[in-house]
């Protein structure tokens, strides 16, 4: 850009501040109306934020939500409790079987002619 | 309280905006405030009607209210974003004012009778304003964003989706025209020494 362009320019811009600023001094400004409008729509489109799941979250989705974890874990220290508890008495249990007395595993069945023998 | 007015003051939109979209109704009071302007004065240089601006204005609004949920913090500027939301709106409407493409529009030849109407009676932002609608559509949205909104060229390039040289060709060609434009009418309304 030589001297006389850059020069042209200049007094171009020099003037057309003077209406540029006048133009920002009578800028537009919103009616309460439209403000009203404007608030008005911000009510009738919130929508909440939705957040983004953890694992945690799916997780106790999947098993039914806090209700089903309660009675997973009830169900899971019960059978702890069955475990300790049931310990005292395998020994009788396993005397029983040892102590030659007889077990009828499958009662009736000497009725039926094919077992005739089998057990001999 | 003047403290708690000014506290708020520092908050930026996008913070306000998820406020929003917590629920939080103050939130949208200020952004409500704060952006609704904004919008209006870009809608009314590009269209030069007032009523058309307000629904323009309150439409932008309406779309930055159901963005509000996914807005992502760190990316653009909300101001930035409303602007091009509203630019492209005015856009849609110049179109169907025409109702003809927008690549169709010639550039107009001459627009000094339609200004010089307009500055009989008209003060300088009156006259500046009926010049701008004169612009091709596209030097008038640089203009008014660079000269009027006082936004610096790389904003105006995200708003507009162009380059940063594209927008001072725009800023540059679009003064000539108002130069040209304003030229017929400043002696008769006594501008003649600016």
């Amino acid at each position: 850009m030589n001297w006389g362009m850059a020069m042209t320019e200049k007094r171009q811009d020099e003037s057309l501040e003077a209406f540029f600023a006048a133009a920002r001094q009578a800028a537009p400004e919103p009616s309460e109306a439209l403000l009203a409008r404007v608030m008005s729509d911000a009510r009738l489109a919130w929508r909440p934020v939705v957040r983004a799941e953890g694992l945690w979250t799916r997780v106790l989705a999947a098993v039914g939500g806090w209700g089903a974890l309660g009675g997973m874990a009830t169900a899971a220290l019960t059978g702890v409790w069955i475990g300790y508890a049931g310990i005292a008495d395998l020994g009788a249990i396993s005397d029983g079987f040892a102590g030659g007395e007889t077990v009828e595993l499958l009662p009736g069945t000497e009725d039926i002619a094919f077992l005739d023998g089998w057990g001999e | 309280m003047t403290v708690a007015f000014d506290a708020e003051n520092m908050v930026d939109d996008a913070a306000l905006l998820a406020r929003y979209g917590r629920g939080e109704d103050a939130a949208a009071r200020l952004l409500t405030e704060r952006l609704t302007p904004l919008a209006l004065r870009l809608a009314t240089r590009m269209l030069g009607d007032r009523d058309e601006a307000e629904d323009v204005a309150q439409e932008a609004m309406l779309r930055l209210w159901r963005v509000a949920p996914d807005w992502r913090p760190g990316g653009a500027k909300v101001s930035t974003w409303l602007y091009r939301v509203t630019a492209n709106l005015c856009s849609d409407r110049l179109r169907r004012r025409r109702g003809v493409a927008l690549d169709d529009v010639p550039e107009p030849e001459d627009g000094y009778p339609a200004v010089t109407d307009q500055m009989m009676a008209a003060n300088r932002a009156a006259a500046l304003e009926a010049a701008l609608l004169t612009l091709p559509e596209r030097q008038r949205q640089a203009v008014v964003l660079r000269h009027l909104e006082g936004l610096a060229n790389p904003e105006i390039a995200a708003i507009m989706d162009i380059g940063v040289e594209a927008v001072e060709s725009l800023v540059a060609r679009g003064k000539r025209g108002l130069t040209a434009a304003l030229q017929g009418a400043r002696d008769e309304l006594g501008y003649g020494d600016d």
